[in-house]
């Protein structure tokens, strides 16, 4: 049965330990090149010992923009995005982390979406859709070159399951509200109106946990738009239904 | 066994008439269904928003069940709680929706009804001394049984986007179309 053919993305790193790479060679006598463009799915179908079977997802798209309905906070605003996922998922090729550039709508009308446009490609392995990753931004401001940089806000989404959106669909743009922690006391708000500090979250992650973020308070302003789309491979023979 | 993952988020909550909302929400299933991995309960922060009057919640779901029967499809209870500037909490809503029985991507509307106050002085206590009351079995939330008894409001409505996968549901002749 032929089995796996690399993906051949630019910029792929191989990460398949060496110890992995020695133990298929033999059994696949063919010639596969070394070079960093393939990444091989370890598929598993020749080597009866490790029977972990893995479906891997291609995930490319872009964060399109960012749209406050009443101008933002401040003016230049820039993300730090960062891709969280389960155990069982390994990033198989694609930055993990970025920041994107410095936006403003300021020449344009005051409730312009600000556009970012920047690309998120990654490709991801994994046994079990449990865990299933997903983004989060923070969304950071500044105000005119010397100014300090503050929180304006998080937001987070899981990145689109397997193919589940009609075809039609795909081309919307998926938005997610920005929401912004707030003082927990009366204390700390005048404390940050005084000093001119707003609070931040110390581990954003903590909103991606249900159980974690009990007692936070937060206000939403603003959302971001994404436009996603999902290539997978070797999910249906492992016997998962995602269609109607 | 026949699994099923459900994948998604607890969106919004609309139509209530307090700003600041937060939501408890858990998955129950019959007998037959075991959790895998996953948390099937949890709490969303205080939510609101700075210019409409809905609450963001955008809380996570991610679960992974394995079914033995089909009875106890898994259903997911929502209780949305207002909060009040002092910190006191009381329950604005309570509803209920059983997950979607075919794969694929779905966005609920889950509408929500809450305790009607049964006179002036408990409509009193629920606009100025923190709360109205509360339901004090939450197993009526999901049964039929006793609720001839209890007299209910319409309240807002929670809005969940869901993405469902299942897997080997056909090897035990189960459809879905």
């Amino acid at each position: 049965m032929s089995t796996s053919e690399g993906i051949s993305l630019p910029g792929n790193q191989d990460p398949t330990p060496p110890r992995e790479k020695h133990k298929q060679k033999p059994k696949r006598g063919r010639k596969k090149s070394k070079a960093p463009k393939q990444t091989r799915c370890a598929a598993n179908t020749m080597d009866a010992k490790t029977t972990a079977s893995y479906f891997s997802v291609c995930i490319t798209g872009q964060i399109v923009s960012a749209t406050f309905p009443l101008g933002p906070d401040k003016e230049f605003v820039f993300l730090r995005y960062e891709l969280v996922a389960g155990p069982d998922w390994q990033l198989a090729s694609g930055p993990q982390h970025g920041l994107t550039q410095l936006a403003t709508n300021r020449s344009g009308h005051f409730n312009e979406p600000i556009v970012f446009n920047m690309p998120i490609e990654v490709t991801y392995k994994s046994t079990s859709p449990f865990g299933w990753p997903q983004i989060l931004v923070s969304v950071f401001g500044r105000n005119g070159s010397q100014g300090r940089e503050t929180l304006l806000g998080y937001a987070h989404v899981h990145l689109p399951v397997f193919g589940s959106r009609r075809p039609a669909e795909n081309l919307e743009l998926v938005q997610t509200p920005i929401l912004m922690p707030k003082c927990p006391s009366m204390l700390a708000d005048i404390t940050s109106w005084l000093l001119r500090r707003e609070p931040e979250l110390k581990d954003p992650k903590v909103l991606l946990d249900n159980l974690k973020c009990k007692g936070l308070s937060m206000e939403s302003y603003g959302s971001l738009e994404f436009q996603l789309t999902t290539v997978m491979r070797g999910a249906r023979k492992l016997g998962y239904h995602w269609h109607a | 066994m026949a699994e099923v993952h459900i994948i998604g988020q607890i969106l919004k909550a609309v139509d209530f008439a307090e700003p600041h909302l937060y939501c408890k929400w858990c998955l129950q299933s019959g007998n037959a269904w075991r959790l895998v991995q996953g948390e099937v309960q949890g709490q969303s922060p205080v939510a609101s928003h700075r210019l409409q009057n809905c609450s963001d919640f955008v809380q996570p779901l991610d679960i992974h069940l394995s079914s033995a029967a089909i009875q106890g499809w898994p259903r997911l209870l929502v209780e949305v709680y207002a909060v009040n500037v002092l910190q006191q909490s009381w329950p604005v809503g309570y509803g209920f929706a059983h997950i979607p029985t075919t794969p694929g991507a779905h966005r609920l509307e889950i509408a929500t009804w809450k305790v009607a106050p049964s006179g002036w002085w408990q409509s009193l206590r629920e606009r100025f001394g923190g709360g109205g009351a509360a339901l004090s079995k939450t197993d009526l939330l999901f049964s039929g049984v006793e609720r001839y008894k209890l007299q209910t409001l319409t309240s807002g409505k929670v809005i969940v986007d869901l993405k469902l996968i299942f897997r080997r549901f056909e090897d035990y002749g189960v459809e879905f179309k």
